[in-house]
């Protein structure tokens, strides 16, 4: 009978502990659930997008993207001539464009004057790879061909030094990996006004006005074109033979605009297919809705879907619920 | 005090109300009437072995108690329509707002943004249905590998294969219902199964989805299957199998005083019914705290699902995972012949393969008599290593499941190893074949040594003494043994007898107790 009491006390105290347990949880897990705050408050007014300071704007919605800006004749010309119709155009006091496009998008040219700064610096970080006419070495002395950069267009030159893919860390790789920018975003400007001087060519920085998105055509958009490789969560993923797509979480805007225009490495390129205010929209929702996804019911696990779940479920779930019946029950 | 007098005090009515109180009074009242007493006793005096592996069959049960009380709250926000609407522009989820989404996805976002506790629920629902997948493995693991299915209980160990088969049919239903992209790719490739069958495929495809995919009914369809017919069937079998349990009675690890005869543990009432009912709010406990702090299924970032859009690294609940990793692991064969296909890389994984598995599964009880040629009944256990070949076969199986299963996450891997996808999945593909085949000799020879090995466990080593001798010579001597470290045989224990009288009193009468051990004869 004693033996029989002691069980039962033993019983009674783990009955007990259970429902605290359960009770304790549910309790924690009301605020998470109690109907989720608004996830964006801010209601953004719609803004205008404006020249540069020191320079005339002129606005034609007839006009497109000046012919003389794009080369017909090599292949990556016209790989980064895609940019959509322009209505702004905005011109500096000698006459110059120094930026184009509309209300959703301005691309800018870096300043001439930045060329010379940019010539020491392409020499200094560039040359031994790109060669110091940046026509591209090829694969005759060394591992890989280094490709071309002339005429590719400031956004293009831009987007691997901000990314800090540029300078490259091992040529060899498959994929140069996004990395700590070596060079700051003035020097990545000065490098492309210089490139961008032997050889004039678009797109120019693309400057985004994420103000004025919308994010449901954003979601739309990039389930249809990115998921497939980025993953609908933008974490990214594997792809054949070593390459990747990588995470999209850390890219700024201007970042995924050039993304998008000048296609980098594996990626195509959305030129003729997306316009100006899709690109737009699939950048905010990038840049807002996947950088800081709303992961209000706990722990998102890096948007990793089933594979992290199951992880938990069956490293902390049923290992868990075996240990608990371990103690429970007797071990002989 | 006479028996007639009126009770006055608080006291006296309490003796007049007899031992049991008002609890015993109804009891009576039913008993009366409906012949209780007979068929609680059976109940209260139900024996339940004390080892904690019988506890991981209750973690399935409880976890289904979980998914049906968490489900039934589902269905009163979740509408089973593929009609499309437009999201109200005051969603509180803005890359959503003014979407044209169907009515299944507006009722699981609306369900997990608006509704409160909704979330939980629905985060407890899904954690609940990895968990109890995961425990009908488990618990099924322990009946396989100690011997449990054998004559008598091959039945049990039918309904039990049956019960996994549907909890897996379940999960995939449910992980369809909200129609976002993730699970529309599920129900897609769901589709191309069908459609891989020869001969009636296409016409499988068409019942399944009234007319090609996707078609405008199928959530409809597979909500009243996963909400009605599958979880119905699922409690039916449930209840088959713990009548079976109850009527076979349990088995048990061999031990002192137990036999062939008689089962030793502790009684339902008052011992296990509390044991169980503190373990029941453990395992809500555990689905509470995944629901609450852990997010799973996030239908709102993935969005509704189209056709024409498609996530990469996007995979099944993790019990699917063996069959999309065999389906990524298999090379592309595929052979057309006479105008007709037959593409194996999606029949033989997806088809051919589970049939194999769940058959070998469901058959097994009859597999091992083919070998063992063992006709007897069995109510002690085996210990695992003491049955080597199926031990070891037990290894193999699981092993090549396993691999199956990490092989559904090829890309992640990849990824996550910066190494190539390519790589991965030529490595997997071997994997398959070298792992079980080296599983089953090293557990093989594992189970013999620790049959032989048994007796020394434990043991300490006995330390040496160095000594020089004067020629300047070193010796080592072992030290003497110290008292119980000799290999000296243990006195036989008596069984204690306590055990021994009940197990004569059981005999005469059914079921006797004492100090919370119980004995009951076959
Ligand atoms: C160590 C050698 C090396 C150095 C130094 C280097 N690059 Fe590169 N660069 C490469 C290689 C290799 C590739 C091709 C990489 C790939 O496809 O992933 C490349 C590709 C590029 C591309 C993309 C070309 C295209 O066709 O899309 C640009 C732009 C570029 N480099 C700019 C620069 C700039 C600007 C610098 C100086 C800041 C620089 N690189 C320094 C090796 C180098
Ligand atoms: C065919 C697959 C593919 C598709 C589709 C695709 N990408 Fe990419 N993306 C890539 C690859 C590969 C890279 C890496 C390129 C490199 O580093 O060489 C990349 C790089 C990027 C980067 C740079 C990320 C960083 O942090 O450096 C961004 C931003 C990006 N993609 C956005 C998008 C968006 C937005 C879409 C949809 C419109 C999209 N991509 C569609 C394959 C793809
Ligand atoms: C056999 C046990 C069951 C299993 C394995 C199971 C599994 C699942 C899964 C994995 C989901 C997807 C949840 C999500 O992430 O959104 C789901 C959804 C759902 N289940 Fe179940 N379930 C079971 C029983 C039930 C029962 C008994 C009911 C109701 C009576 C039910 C009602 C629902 C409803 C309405 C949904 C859709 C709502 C939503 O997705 O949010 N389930 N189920």
């Amino acid at each position: 009978m004693v033996t029989m009491q002691k069980t039962l006390k033993t019983y009674a105290t783990r009955v007990g502990l259970g429902l605290v347990g359960a009770a304790a949880l549910t309790t924690m897990a009301t605020p998470f659930l109690a109907g989720a705050a608004p996830v964006h408050a801010a209601e953004l007014g719609s803004s205008h997008v404006s020249c540069p300071a020191g320079t005339t704007a002129k606005y034609d919605p007839e006009y497109g993207v000046p012919a003389s800006l794009i080369g017909e004749d090599s292949k990556t010309k016209t790989k980064n001539a895609g940019t959509a119709y322009s209505s702004i155009q905005c011109y500096d006091a000698s006459g110059q464009l120094v930026a184009y496009g509309n209300d959703a998008i301005l691309y800018k040219f870096p300043a001439s004057s930045l060329a010379p700064l940019g010539e020491k610096l392409y020499q200094q970080n560039c040359a031994s790879c790109h060669g110091t006419k940046a026509d591209g070495v090829l694969p005759t002395y060394s591992a890989g061909a280094y490709p071309a950069l002339r005429g590719l267009g400031p956004a293009t030159i831009n987007f691997w030094i901000t990314t800090g893919r540029m300078p490259a860390a091992d040529p060899k790789e498959v994929q140069a990996a996004r990395k700590q920018p070596r060079l700051n975003p003035f020097q990545a400007n000065a490098i492309a006004a210089y490139v961008n001087s032997l050889e004039p060519a678009t797109p120019g920085i693309p400057s985004v006005n994420v103000k004025d998105a919308n994010l449901t055509a954003g979601q739309t958009l990039y389930a249809l074109n990115c998921a497939a490789c980025h993953t609908i969560t933008g974490g990214g993923d594997a792809l054949a033979q070593g390459t990747y797509a990588p995470s999209l979480h850390v890219a700024t805007p201007t970042q995924v605009a050039e993304a998008l225009r000048i296609g980098p490495g594996n990626m195509p390129v959305f030129s003729g297919n997306l316009t100006d205010d899709e690109v737009r929209d699939i950048t905010a929702y990038v840049t807002e809705s996947l950088a800081k996804p709303t992961d209000i019911g706990g722990v998102g696990m890096g948007g990793l879907g089933p594979v992290a779940e199951g992880f938990i479920a069956l490293a902390l779930g049923i290992g868990i619920l075996m240990l608990v019946s371990f103690w429970v029950g007797e071990r002989q | 005090m006479t028996a007639t007098a009126t009770p006055r005090t608080k006291r006296q009515k309490k003796e007049a109300a007899g031992p049991y109180g008002n609890v015993g009074k109804t009891v009576d009242v039913l008993d009366e009437r409906l012949g209780f007493a007979k068929g609680g006793r059976v109940f209260m005096d139900k024996i339940f072995p004390d080892h904690w592996s019988f506890m991981l069959g209750e973690i399935a049960l409880y976890s289904f108690v979980v998914l049906l009380v968490t489900g039934v709250f589902l269905t009163l926000y979740f509408v089973p329509s593929q009609r499309l609407m437009t999201v109200p522009m005051d969603f509180p989820y803005k890359p959503l707002r003014g979407d044209t989404v169907s009515e299944a996805f507006y009722s699981t976002i609306n369900m997990s943004f608006n509704v409160r506790c909704g979330l939980l629920m629905r985060q407890m629902h899904h954690w609940a249905c990895d968990i109890f997948v995961a425990s009908i493995v488990v618990h099924m693991a322990r009946v396989f590998f100690t011997g449990a299915f054998r004559k008598p209980r091959e039945a049990n160990w039918l309904v039990g294969v049956t019960l996994l088969i549907l909890a897996i049919t379940n999960g995939f239903l449910g992980y369809s219902l909200p129609d976002d992209l993730v699970s529309g790719t599920g129900i897609r490739i769901a589709d191309s199964i069908m459609l891989s069958i020869p001969v009636i495929g296409s016409y499988v495809s068409f019942f399944v989805f009234g007319g090609t995919f996707p078609g405008d009914i199928v959530i409809e369809r597979f909500f009243i299957i996963h909400v009605l017919l599958v979880p119905g069937a699922i409690m039916g079998l449930v209840g088959a199998h713990l009548g079976l349990l109850v009527r076979q009675k349990h088995t048990q690890f061999p031990g002192k005083g137990r036999t062939e005869r008689n089962v030793v543990g502790s009684p339902m009432f008052p011992v296990f019914i509390f044991k169980t009912q503190g373990f029941l709010f453990m395992v809500l406990g555990a689905c509470a705290l995944l629901g609450a702090l852990a997010q799973i299924n996030p239908v709102w970032q993935f969005g509704q699902y189209y056709a024409a859009n498609i996530s990469y690294a996007v995979q099944p609940d993790w019990y699917m995972g063996f069959l999309d990793g065999l389906l990524r692991v298999m090379p592309a064969w595929e052979f057309n012949n006479f105008g007709y296909t037959i593409p194996l890389e999606v029949t033989f994984p997806a088809v051919i393969f589970p049939g194999i598995v769940f058959n070998i599964a469901m058959a097994w009880p009859w597999i091992e008599q083919q070998f063992t040629k063992d006709k007897q009944m069995h109510h002690l256990l085996d210990r695992p290593r003491d049955v080597p070949h199926r031990t070891a076969f037990g290894v193999a199986f699981f092993a090549l499941l396993a691999i199956l299963f990490i092989a559904s996450s090829t890309d992640v891997l990849a990824n996550f190893f910066h190494v190539s996808l390519n790589f991965v999945l030529i490595l997997m593909r071997v994997l398959c074949f070298v792992v079980p085949v080296i599983a089953y000799p090293v557990t093989y020879f594992i189970c013999i040594e620790l049959q032989g090995g048994g007796s020394l466990m434990g043991k300490r080593k006995r330390a040496n003494v160095v000594v020089r001798t004067e020629e300047g010579e070193y010796i080592a001597n072992p030290s003497d043994p110290r008292p119980g470290d000799a290999h000296e045989e243990l006195d036989a224990t008596p069984v204690p007898t306590f055990i021994i009288d009940e197990a004569v009193v059981v005999e005469a009468e059914e079921v006797v107790s004492e100090g919370g051990v119980k004995v009951a004869a076959r």
